[in-house]
C-alpha cells in the first residue's frame, strides 16, 4: 500500500513515529508499504536522513496545496497521528478523494471517521498502536454513501446554517 | 442585518484560512452586512520576552509562531468592514450593537474577556455565539462566573472532544465542522 502524510514536521504531528511504524510493519509482516511525506519543519533533517536510508520512505518536502491535491488520488491511505488537532483540513482533503484515514482517537474529526467508517483511529500514539492501525488499513474500503453523508457536514451551507443558528 | 465577527486569530499567515473566510463572506453578503473585528492579544512584557528568547525550542517542540506574527502583518479587504484593534482597547459597548445583530466571537479566551464587561441580562438580550477553539477549555471554565456567562450565549465547539469538556461544566454546544 502507498501511504501518505501531510503536515508540519514537528513532534506533535508524530511523523517520526509513523515512519518507524511503517518500517516495522514492512519488516515484521513482509509488506512493501511506502510512506510519502509532504511538509517541512524543524524535523526535516531527521525525515530526510530516514528517506535516504529506507526506500519505503519518500520525502517530498513542502508542496503547494493545489499541486498536492492533484497528487493524492494515487495513494491508498492517509496517515496523520497528530496530537492536539482541532480540525485538520488535510483529513477532509483526503476524504474528498475517498482515501481512508489513519489518525488518533479524539483528535480533529476522529468522531466522524469512526461514525462513518472512514478509516482507523488509534487510541494512543504509541508505535505499537500506530502499527496496528496501519495493518487495519490494509485494503480498507470506504462506503461511498457514508462518505457522502460525512462530507455533507462540511458543506458550506450546512456550516453557515450552524454558525448563524438557522 | 449586521453580522459582527470578533476574532483574535485572523490567520493571514495561512492563505487557506483567508480563502475560506472570503468564501464564507461572499456567501453571507446577500443577507448580512458583515463586520470583522480582529482583536489582537496584548502579551505582557514577560511573555513577550519568554516567547522571543525561547522561540526556537518552542517552535521545535510544537511549531509555536513568533509573538510578532499576530501583530506585524495586516490583512484587509475592501469587500467588508475590517477593523484591527488591540484587545485591551476593544469593548463590546463601543460597537453599537442592537438586538437584531448577530455576533460571533471566536476563541473562548477572547469571548470571556469581552463578555465579562457586560451584565448577564444584557448578554442574554443579544444573539451572541461563542466558538470554542481551545482544545482544553477547562482552564477558563474553572474560573467562577465564566460558566454563567456561557450559559447565556450560544456555544459552538470545534470538535467533539471540546464539546465533551464543555458538557462536563453543563454547557451544551454544537460541533461546527469548519476550518475557521
Amino acid at each position: 500500500m502507498n501511504f501518505y502524510t501531510v503536515g508540519a514536521l514537528i513532534p506533535r504531528k508524530n511523523i517520526i513515529k509513523t515512519i518507524i511504524s511503517v518500517l516495522i510493519v514492512n519488516l515484521l509482516y513482509r509488506k512493501k508499504h511506502t510512506l510519502t511525506i509532504y511538509g517541512d519543519g524543524p524535523l526535516r533533517l531527521i525525515v530526510l536522513v530516514m528517506s535516504k536510508i529506507f526506500d519505503a520512505i519518500i520525502f517530498r518536502g513542502y508542496i503547494n496545496k493545489e499541486v498536492l491535491l492533484n497528487h493524492i488520488n494515487h495513494f491508498d491511505a492517509f496517515l496523520l497521528f497528530s496530537k492536539r488537532e482541532a480540525f485538520g483540513l488535510v483529513y477532509i482533503e483526503a476524504l474528498k478523494e475517498a482515501i481512508p484515514i489513519g489518525c488518533l482517537k479524539d483528535e480533529g474529526i476522529s468522531d466522524l471517521i469512526e461514525d462513518f467508517n472512514l478509516g482507523v483511529t488509534s487510541t494512543d500514539s504509541s508505535i505499537k498502536k500506530i502499527c496496528s492501525s496501519i495493518l487495519k488499513l490494509n485494503n480498507y474500503c470506504i462506503n461511498k454513501v457514508k462518505l457522502r453523508k460525512a462530507l455533507n457536514e462540511f458543506n458550506k451551507e450546512v456550516v453557515l446554517k450552524t454558525y448563524l443558528n438557522q | 442585518m449586521r453580522l459582527i465577527i470578533i476574532t483574535e486569530n485572523w490567520q493571514y499567515s495561512d492563505k487557506r484560512v483567508t480563502r475560506v473566510v472570503n468564501d464564507y463572506s461572499n456567501a453571507l453578503f446577500e443577507k448580512y452586512e458583515l463586520e470583522v473585528f480582529h482583536v489582537t492579544k496584548v502579551y505582557s512584557f514577560k511573555m513577550k520576552l519568554f516567547r522571543r528568547l525561547f522561540h526556537l525550542p518552542l517552535s521545535l517542540r510544537n511549531g509555536t509562531l513568533p509573538v510578532d506574527i499576530y501583530t506585524s502583518t495586516c490583512f484587509t479587504t475592501d469587500e467588508f468592514s475590517f477593523t484591527k484593534i488591540k484587545r485591551n482597547n476593544f469593548n463590546l459597548k463601543n460597537i453599537k450593537m442592537s438586538v437584531d445583530n448577530k455576533i460571533i466571537i471566536h476563541w473562548l479566551d477572547t469571548a470571556l474577556f469581552l463578555l465579562a464587561s457586560l451584565a448577564l441580562e444584557s448578554i442574554n438580550k443579544y444573539d451572541i455565539t461563542v466558538v470554542v477553539h481551545e482544545l482544553h477549555p477547562s482552564k477558563w471554565l474553572s474560573i467562577e462566573g465564566n460558566v454563567k456567562i456561557l450559559n447565556n450565549v450560544r456555544v459552538l465547539s470545534r470538535n467533539t472532544k471540546i464539546s465533551r469538556y464543555l458538557q462536563c461544566y453543563g454547557i451544551n454546544s454544537k460541533v461546527i465542522r469548519s476550518f475557521i
